[in-house]
């Protein structure tokens, strides 16, 4: 199983990630969290955000994916499809958080077919697939193992598998590496890395990690105050 | 933009402000689970509390009025009393030792708070006349009682033991503390409020107390159910009186409930540390526990046994007695499987009814503020601390001839009833689990391009399959099990299993007491698959993910009520 390339897209090629103008202030707050932010990210690159804690990171994340909306407006376009009104389940933006949220009730490789299954993947060929998405970020043969019964390292990677199974026009990772060691967090990272590029679709990636976000990405930014700058 | 794609982003605008009202029209489906506390609930007291008179309370100041209560309170006090120090070790043994079957023993010890009454009066009856124990009929209620509460009191009690702050023990002790004192000094004062809280809900179980007191008190122990049943019998009946008397314990129960909820508030402050490791038990404790299980299930068996034994022999005699119209001994109007389907009926439309409130509850509040919730929480919690004899009364007044609703005699009303006894049990399994239910999984699907109805249906009910066999458990088995609102509400032609069991049974007639067992031993079976049923279904749920933000999960049985 290889990676999948950006396809399925609606003009069939890779496509740009544009946030535009996009303001947000949460019910009750002071002030706007985010602030007029405008973002670019180019098919396999990888714009890494930085910012103190509370500085809106997530909340940009979510608004992208389509779990927030923006309540000041904006724009998000993935290509030449404007997302802004769209649901979540819609929009093909895969969001990897920073705990993985994987579905208790089903096993490794059930979490990996439920994305397959939106993808209109035959039943019978659910679990192959799942299987062979799972040896990509290196679980093979652990597609029957509970949730809770792998470790916290293992959890993220099906989190990645079920992800990339869910084939994202783009994707948003909140912090995915940082509850991990350090050798689970270069290996993890450079597979993750590995992926984006051969998948060639547009991410952002929140991090808290300067040097990280410095050796690996294209383009990094900051976050704070609302407004989002190049570093 | 193009006409399609104009239309298409049109549609998601619409669909999306359609999503944000929703958000804020999901509140009013509140008014479904109110509504049906006012009608059924709110009503019916209100018609209780007026037909009080000024003559009823005097009578209710008089001496004969005065010495019952005093010692009805005094039979509660003793039998919580008597259920705390049963429940405590068994509690204590529970959290600290691995025994083999362990939660299947515990569900045993914990069974007779959900069996039919008649099981705990008969399996107790049979059980001293085997042992050759006679006590007086105080002592015979308040070991009835103990029986009846022990075990549900033993579930919350470990539960409580299991959420001891483990971490300040271990600081305490670092300190110099022994483990002793440690237990003593640190958890303790953090376990007084469960400890509180269970004893009060065995205090107020015993002292509304309906069937145990009615059959084992033998005419010499009241409570203010068994003098509101007197006062609705007989040629004369006495509507103020039993009005008077039921309004004094609808006051007394909800202060008592009430006093419960705040405790029970207190104990769900602490900050779950890891369950330890339970120790391998020693053979000793073993053993005791073996012995304690055999005693709590010997009533349960000596019932399902006393529907074949007559005359100290075995027989079918019983049965056929039950089943064949023409039998000498069969009492006329009674057809097992229509008794049988009735109550199997009534069950099937609680469990559905019940579930269908609570769901209801607990989706329309999740987005509430807590004291919303809290106030929703203490609402729906009212009827569990009112007895199902006082529900019956109440139907029976609100609900009568010349009234806008007129319910006599009629299946809805018993339906009504029994929901309105089970919903709370509903409610409270259910409430829990969908509160707690992790919404970054529902983000998660969403994400992976699962629509909302997809969600509900892959994410929600599956994780929610454990509480709704629980709940579904529960509501089945207060509906089979319902003795005083059904012997109020129930007609000849509409009577299930309970009333025909009290109706049947005669003290003196062994053939017609075998009958009773028969039946009894029925609807233990009946619970006894109900609550094997609730506890496959928490063995099987899945583990949730661990997570520091999350609030400790609770298995819904242990939540009880």
């Amino acid at each position: 199983m290889t990676v999948p390339k950006a396809r399925n897209t609606p003009r069939g090629r890779a496509e740009t990630l544009r946030v535009e103008r996009v303001r947000h202030r949460f019910a009750g707050a002071d002030g706007d969290t985010l602030r007029q932010v405008d973002l670019q990210v180019a098919p396999g690159q990888i714009a890494f955000i930085l910012g103190p804690s509370g500085a809106g990171k997530s909340s940009l994340l979510r608004i992208v994916s389509g779990l927030l909306q923006p309540s000041g407006g904006g724009r998000i376009w993935l290509g030449e499809q404007n997302l802004t009104t769209m649901a979540a389940h819609a929009r093909r933006v895969g969001h990897l958080f920073q705990e993985p949220a994987l579905f208790p009730h089903l096993d490794a490789g059930g979490n990996v077919a439920f994305a397959l299954r939106y993808q209109g993947v035959a039943r019978r060929d659910r679990r192959p697939r799942a299987a062979a998405y799972l040896a990509e970020v290196g679980l093979a043969g652990k597609e029957r193992r509970r949730i809770d019964e792998l470790s916290g390292g293992e959890r993220q990677r099906v989190a990645l598998a079920r992800t990339l199974a869910a084939r994202p026009r783009a994707l948003l990772l909140d912090e995915p590496l940082s509850a991990l060691d350090a050798d689970l967090r270069r290996d993890l990272g450079e597979r993750l890395r590995g992926i984006i590029r051969a998948s060639n679709i547009p991410t952002v990636w929140v991090t808290h990690d300067a040097a990280e976000a410095a050796a690996w990405g294209e383009s990094v930014h900051m976050l704070r105050d609302g407004v989002l700058t190049s570093a | 933009m193009g006409g399609r794609l104009g239309r298409t982003v049109r549609g998601e605008r619409l669909r999306l402000k359609l999503g944000q009202m929703g958000r804020y029209v999901a509140p009013f489906w509140l008014v479904l689970p109110l509504a049906f506390l006012v009608v059924f609930f709110a009503y019916p007291l209100a018609g209780v509390l007026s037909e009080a008179t000024m003559a009823a309370w005097a009578w209710m100041r008089t001496p004969y009025v005065v010495g019952r209560l005093q010692g009805a309170v005094g039979q509660a006090l003793l039998s919580t009393a008597l259920g705390m120090a049963l429940a405590m070790p068994l509690a204590w043994v529970y959290h600290r030792y691995q025994l083999r079957f362990g939660r299947w023993q515990l569900a045993l010890h914990a069974a007779p708070f959900i069996m039919p009454v008649f099981v705990v009066v008969f399996g107790l009856q049979r059980l001293f006349a085997g042992l050759g124990i006679s006590l007086s009929p105080l002592w015979t209620v308040v070991v009835a009682h103990a029986y009846y509460n022990y075990g549900f009191a033993a579930r919350i009690l470990r539960t409580g033991l299991d959420r001891r702050p483990r971490r300040q023990e271990a600081a305490a002790r670092a300190l110099g503390a022994t483990p002793a004192a440690a237990f003593w000094r640190v958890s303790l004062p953090h376990l007084w409020p469960t400890f509180g809280a269970v004893a009060l809900l065995v205090f107020l179980f015993s002292f509304t107390s309906f069937g145990v007191v009615l059959f084992m008190g033998q005419g010499q122990i009241s409570t203010l159910e068994t003098m509101l049943y007197q006062n609705l019998g007989g040629a004369f009946p006495r509507y103020d009186r039993a009005a008077a008397l039921g309004t004094a314990q609808l006051v007394l129960n909800l202060v008592l409930f009430a006093s419960y909820l705040r405790l029970s508030e207190r104990t769900g402050g602490l900050e779950q540390d890891p369950v330890a490791r339970r120790q391998r038990a020693p053979r000793l404790v073993v053993a005791a526990q073996g012995a304690a299980s055999l005693v709590a299930a010997a009533p349960m068996l000596l019932v399902l046994a006393g529907g074949f034994r007559l005359n100290g022999h075995w027989s079918l005699e019983p049965w056929r007695a039950l089943v064949d119209v023409g039998h000498p001994v069969h009492v006329a109007g009674f057809v097992l499987s229509r008794a049988l389907m009735l109550s199997l009926g009534y069950a099937a439309a609680t469990v559905v009814a019940a579930i269908a409130l609570a769901l209801t509850l607990a989706y329309a509040s999740r987005r509430l503020p807590n004291w919303a919730r809290r106030g929703l929480d203490t609402t729906t919690s009212l009827p569990l601390g009112t007895s199902s004899l006082l529900i019956g009364l109440g139907f029976l007044l609100a609900f009568g001839a010349g009234d806008w609703l007129d319910l006599r005699g009629k299946t809805i009303a018993i339906i009504a009833a029994h929901t309105l006894i089970a919903f709370p049990f509903a409610a409270r399994a259910l409430l829990p689990a969908i509160r707690l239910h992790d919404a970054r999984l529902d983000e998660a699907a969403a994400l992976l391009g699962a629509p909302p109805w997809h969600v509900l249906w892959r994410v929600h009910l599956p994780l929610l399959a454990a509480p709704l066999t629980v709940a579904a458990g529960l509501s089945a088995a207060m509906s089979l099990g319902d003795f005083g609102a059904s012997l109020v509400l129930m007609r000849p032609d509409n009577m299930g299993l309970t009333v025909w069991i009290g109706r049947i049974d005669a003290p003196f007639d062994s053939l017609r007491k075998a009958q009773a067992l028969a039946l009894t031993g029925l609807l233990t079976v009946l619970a006894i698959i109900v609550i094997a049923a609730g506890e496959r279904a928490q063995l099987g749920a899945p583990a949730r993910e661990a997570s520091a933000r999350e609030a400790p999960p609770r298995r819904p049985m242990e939540a009880m009520p």
